[in-house]
């Protein structure tokens, strides 16, 4: 019988043990640690992850710095552009705290494969990153068959997925239809995600799973950089592959390949 | 007659984060500056051109070029190699990368030690600037 995951509400995600990664031969190496069992950081991430953070703290600073020394000059327009920038700073910093716990999950956190039933998981996260995401009006069409299942982490299938989601519902224009569908190919498991936003740039998309990387049509949705980066981390420890093509006509279109079996 | 002001100094402000370039600009301005911006190596290169600044204020990192290579661009300029530049880095950066510097700020900053930098720094420009030029900076 299979086993209801319902994905974990937003927010931190708990860091268990790290355990042992299963070896994968299709890791990507940028996310791999040569001669060892455990997946590790990208070169230069920390470095990234300092440029980013310290970033939003200097946006803090010379936000209140403008508050205190000329808040009385101005007017109360600009005045809320200063209290707005010290919020969006704080709500970015949380965002890449979050970030982070995920990928340290999706690197080293204990596995625990069970039975998935697919449609009721996946359905599940559609409906929180509606929730979550902006009042884009984007309808996200969930097509699973009743009754499938996967045999694998959940937790790792959450990360891999919720970030596709959250982005076809950010990027997507009002009143289009994100659709995720799920299919067996032999031994794998595909689930893809399309959306019709504006999709990348052919220049972007050799960097698209590159952690803070973000496209030109990323930037004004906010987001930080790191999601298909901790995506491909969590896909990678399941054994899978994740691939992107720009859909037809216009759009993305995201697959995720995995053993239909994974019990590392 | 009343005597014409003198402009402002022209500050060219490079950060790829565009909320903290419109805050810097903002924090520039209330103090007394002009300010143009820019987002990175090429644009900050074609302002340098046009605006002829009297002060650069460049992040180290950004996502195409760094502020290191619009440093040696500067140094390198045929006309305005001495344009005072100032680095910022949210890294402490090795002495040796950042020599040809005016300045260096580490982020996130101390607003206030950093307006008096840029003060001494066009200050001494424009000093220098008016005894080679005979012109008012």
């Amino acid at each position: 019988m299979a086993t209801h995951y319902r994905p974990s509400s937003p927010g931190l995600t708990m860091i268990e043990a790290p355990a042992s990664a299963a070896r994968n031969p299709r890791a990507a190496p940028k996310m791999t640690d040569e001669g060892s069992d455990r997946l590790s950081l990208p070169a230069g991430f920390l470095s990234k992850l300092a440029h980013e953070t310290v970033g939003h703290l200097a946006a803090v600073q010379a936000s209140s710095y403008l508050l205190r020394k000329h808040g009385r000059e101005i007017s109360g327009a600009r005045e809320q552009e200063w209290w707005s920038a010290i919020q969006k700073a704080g709500s970015r910093v949380q965002l890449i705290m979050d970030r982070l716990c995920r990928l340290e999950h999706a690197l080293s956190g204990a596995v625990q494969p069970a039975e998935v039933d697919l449609a009721l998981f996946l359905r599940d996260l559609a409906e929180q990153a509606r929730l979550a995401g902006p009042a884009t009006e984007v309808a996200l069409d969930v097509r699973v068959r009743a009754g499938e299942t996967w045999t694998g982490d959940a937790g790792l299938l959450e990360i891999a997925t919720e970030c596709l989601l959250s982005n076809a519902c950010k990027f997507g224009p009002p009143g289009t239809v994100a659709v995720l569908e799920t299919r067996r190919e032999g031994d794998f498991l595909e689930i893809r995600v399309t959306d019709a936003g504006p999709g990348l740039a052919p220049d972007e998309v050799a960097r698209l799973f590159e952690p803070f990387f973000q496209g030109r049509n990323a930037k004004k949705n906010g987001g930080c950089g790191l999601g298909l980066a901790i995506a491909r981390a969590a896909v990678n420890r399941l054994g899978g592959t994740i691939t992107y093509q720009p859909a037809r006509g216009q759009g993305t279109e995201f697959r995720l390949c995995l053993p239909a079996v994974n019990r590392r | 007659m009343p005597p014409a002001t003198p402009p402002l100094p022209l500050i060219l402000l490079v950060e790829d984060n565009p909320d903290l370039r419109a805050l810097a600009l903002d924090l520039l301005e209330m103090s007394g500056y002009q300010v143009v911006g820019a987002d990175g190596l090429g644009t900050a290169i074609a302002a340098f051109e046009q605006a002829q600044p009297d002060l650069v204020l460049t992040d180290v990192k950004f996502p195409a070029g760094s502020g290191l290579a619009l440093l040696a661009h500067i140094r390198a300029h045929p006309a305005r190699s001495s344009t005072p530049v100032m680095l910022m880095s949210g890294e402490r950066e090795q002495a040796g990368a950042i020599m040809g510097a005016d300045g260096f700020v580490q982020k996130p900053f101390d607003v206030e030690a950093l307006l008096t930098s840029v003060a001494e720094l066009i200050a001494r420009h424009c000093a220098t600037a008016s005894i080679e030029a005979k012109t008012a900076c």
